[in-house]
């Protein structure tokens, strides 16, 4: 009985997790489709780079390709960090505590590569 | 960096990248980076900074679909990332101090080793007392880790399979290793982490490729940013790589959780050993 629970808890997160990644694949997607068609539309340059963070808001106002494709390199590159936070509130309340200290490890490892990167 | 690049070809290699990556729970690199770097003229870098990128969506797709299956071994995927993220970080800053050729030369090696491990008939067999006496070997070293051990359903055989996670140790020290060679590279890590998992950790076959897809996420996306950040990522080359990647990988999960486990070994131990044979002959300038 017990072990049923923990099976559906599971398969409850499971399909959270599986809800998140699909949610924000397609909003990935719709955006950098975007950009490719914003791309072929306007007729910019081809070897144009992501657009800097700072200047995203306003690039975006003037439909710049480049500023779509970031918004979505970035919203990709926050996917991994989504299923590890929903899996740390998971396992936190399973009150599992092996699985709570290695999400909590993983969170500060990418945290702390961020930083090294940076500098 | 070439101002016009062929959409076309970025689209195919992309659609075959994905399709093969999250058939065999790999990252799809090693298709990626010789198309972008041999067909189309683009820098190693721009290739190995494309290709990363890809493989996060890649991965991503992969994953969603296999842990709504209840494939992926969700606590055994976080704790060997632990290893794979201090290893991606270090690929990427040794990518700087070896020579192409050298590393050409490195990775055929890797796979040729990793294409024996994988095929099937490899597996050696023990006597009866020999395999009693590693059985208990095995069984006490595993109630430390049994919070580790993970089942999945299997549609092909309609039956719930469950199972021991063997040696995590081991898997954490090699996949510290996939995580430089993923960065370095341009590759998910799938090529150590799947035979490592299935072979060594011995955990079957289609739980190794679902939980290889998540490790792919957080190895990928480390690299990423590394080559993101040094402008190595190119908008309208990662555009059409990115979708046609997802089109590759929504199929190639699909068919790859019907489909029966000794053919996928094969298929993926097929595939090593020819790409291996390219890469060697390339290293060593004989396809020209």
């Amino acid at each position: 009985m017990e072990l049923d629970k923990s099976h559906e808890h599971l398969h409850r997160h499971n399909r959270r997790i599986s809800l998140a990644l699909r949610a924000g694949t397609v909003a990935i997607l719709l955006l950098i489709a975007a950009g490719l068609m914003l791309f072929f539309i306007s007729g910019a340059s081809h070897t144009a780079a992501l657009t800097p963070v700072t200047s995203l808001m306003s690039q975006l106002a003037s439909l710049d390709p480049s500023a779509f494709i970031t918004v979505g390199l970035i919203l990709m590159l926050l996917l991994p960090v989504v299923i590890l936070i929903l899996s740390l509130a998971h396992f936190a309340a399973e009150r599992e505590r092996q699985p709570v200290i290695v999400c909590i490890v993983l969170l500060l490892m990418l945290a702390s590569s961020l930083i090294l990167i940076l500098k | 960096m070439p101002a016009d690049v062929n959409i076309w070809i970025l689209a195919g290699t992309g659609f075959t990248a994905g399709l093969l990556g999250s058939m065999l729970g790999v990252g799809g690199g090693f298709i990626i980076v010789p198309v972008l770097t041999l067909a189309l003229g683009l820098p190693i870098q721009y290739a190995i900074g494309s290709s990363l990128v890809s493989i996060v969506i890649n991965a991503c797709t992969a994953t969603g679909v296999y842990i709504r299956a209840h494939m992926t071994n969700l606590k055994l995927g976080l704790l060997l990332s632990c290893a794979l993220v201090p290893g991606a970080v270090a690929g990427a800053f040794l990518a700087a101090s070896l020579s192409s050729p050298v590393l050409t030369i490195i990775f055929g090696l890797l796979m040729v080793y990793v294409a024996y491990l994988m095929m099937p008939m490899r597996q050696r067999r023990l006597t009866p007392e020999q395999f009693e006496a590693s059985k208990l070997v095995r069984e006490k070293e595993h109630a430390t880790h049994a919070w580790l051990d993970g089942w999945y359903y299997d549609p092909a055989v309609n039956a719930e399979i469950a199972y021991k996670v063997h040696r995590p140790v081991t898997g954490m020290v090699t996949g510290f290793f996939a995580g430089i060679i993923s960065s370095l590279l341009g590759i998910g890590g799938g090529i150590i982490n799947v035979p490592v998992m299935n072979q060594i950790m011995k955990v079957p076959l289609k739980a190794t490729i679902a939980t290889s897809s998540l490790l792919l996420c957080f190895t990928a996306v480390t690299g990423s940013l590394i080559y993101v950040f040094n402008g190595y990522v190119v908008p309208y080359v990662v555009a059409p790589l990115i979708i046609s990647v997802f089109i590759g990988a929504r199929l190639g999960a699909t068919l790859a959780h019907r489909s029966r486990s000794a053919m996928l070994m094969w298929a993926f131990a097929f595939f090593l050993a020819a790409t291996a044979v390219l890469m060697i002959l390339k290293a060593f300038n004989i396809l020209g």
